[in-house]
């Protein structure tokens, strides 16, 4: 299903109405989604994070990644309203991967992941991105990775930086995306 | 190990769990990310520098398929490797999508058919520098780049060197990923953040 992208689009972005998809208008965008996954299939994470569950299908999409790298890759993944928590647990208990899956109905910072992060995509409140990356920063492993979905400069995630030295990727998709990586 | 990943750059983090489809091929996961870039940012072009067999540039052309618009660009110096990539791509039904050059990065035009290159793979010649320098002027502003090959282990660290010259001159900022050959992902003329 298309999706009429209308709010704040990324300047650099040329067509940002037209070209992206997702499952419905809250939901990440298919090609984000798959982006991820081939970020992880790419890198290889132990741990992965990620905030704002809503319907689990990014986390599904994470969860058959880390299963396609044969290692022990597991994902927490936060979501603070309850509803979408049992949704998105009612999806992913359908799926092959669910053993590779944590979901919690609680803010990152109410339950701290218990080892180093390889790699956390934060895609929860607008206004609460920036207190998950100084929660998150200093629990990522040196050359893991941020993603910041909704990063469009003219949105407020599109403020949010990590409180250390990075790297950065500015990827112009209509709602933005930085990917912010910790020095090797 | 898989049989065609070989030397492995240090501090590649499961280099056990990647796969090529030759000993000089792209990793198979390198070469999926390029398709998940291409999906994401919609370029109107993709350059690659090295076909070799187009065993990635299969992949960057079923992207291109995939988007519904655009066309892929890919160098190649050895006539005989053309030859064979452009049957592999009539095979695959996926010539409509790539222009084949034949000759060197320095010497051929790489202007794109429409608009400018927004993800670009350079997978040449170890000077990674003059494959960037060479497109430069057809690169879009923030065109997503990956420069493969830019493990420790090739050319004793020359090729990435090159890479972070680049990055110091201030032409890319960039992100190091250790699969087992190594790739730079970086951007073009970065907007300051």
């Amino acid at each position: 299903m298309r999706e009429d992208v209308r709010w704040l689009p990324h300047p650099r972005c040329s067509k940002p109405h037209s070209l992206w998809s997702a499952p419905d208008k809250d939901a990440t965008e298919l090609e984000v989604t798959a982006f991820i996954a081939a970020l992880v299939r790419l890198t290889k994470p132990n741990l992965v994070v990620e905030t704002g569950t809503y319907q689990g299908h990014t986390t599904a999409a994470i969860a058959d990644a880390l299963e396609a790298n044969g290692d022990d890759g597991w994902v927490l993944t936060y979501e603070t309203d309850q509803a979408r928590a049992e949704e998105a647990h009612t999806l992913l208990e359908a799926h092959a991967a669910v053993g590779r899956v944590s979901i919690y109905n609680c803010t990152i910072q109410a339950f701290a992941p218990p080892a180093a992060v390889d790699l956390a995509f934060l895609d929860s409140s607008m206004g609460g991105r920036q207190a998950e990356m100084d929660f998150i920063w200093s629990r990522i492993t040196p050359g893991g990775l941020v993603l910041v979905h909704d990063a469009s400069p003219l949105r407020p995630p599109g403020k949010v930086r990590p409180p250390g030295k990075h790297q950065v990727l500015d990827i112009a998709t209509p709602r933005g995306l930085l990917v912010f990586q910790r020095p090797w | 190990m898989h049989e065609h990943i070989g030397s492995v750059t240090s501090g590649a983090s499961h280099p056990e769990a990647y796969t090529a489809p030759s000993p000089q091929a792209v990793e198979t996961e390198v070469a999926d990310f390029l398709y998940g870039i291409i999906r994401l940012t919609h370029p109107d072009a993709v350059l690659e520098t090295g076909t070799y067999l187009a065993d990635t540039t299969v992949r960057l052309a079923q992207a291109v398929r995939d988007n519904g618009h655009g066309m892929v660009v890919s160098v190649e110096i050895d006539n005989e490797r053309v030859v064979a990539a452009r049957q592999r791509l009539i095979t695959a039904k996926l010539a409509k999508h790539v222009r084949l050059l034949t000759g060197s990065f320095a010497k051929v035009n790489l202007r794109p058919p429409a608009g400018q290159y927004g993800v670009a793979l350079f997978d040449s010649h170890w000077e990674r520098d003059l494959e960037y320098h060479a497109a430069r002027s057809h690169l879009a502003p923030g065109a997503l780049l990956v420069f493969h090959d830019c493990g420790d282990q090739h050319k004793d660290g020359e090729v990435r060197a090159r890479v972070a010259e680049l990055e110091r001159a201030g032409f890319i900022k960039g992100l190091y990923v250790p699969t087992p050959r190594g790739v730079v992902i970086a951007q073009h003329a970065p907007p300051a953040l």
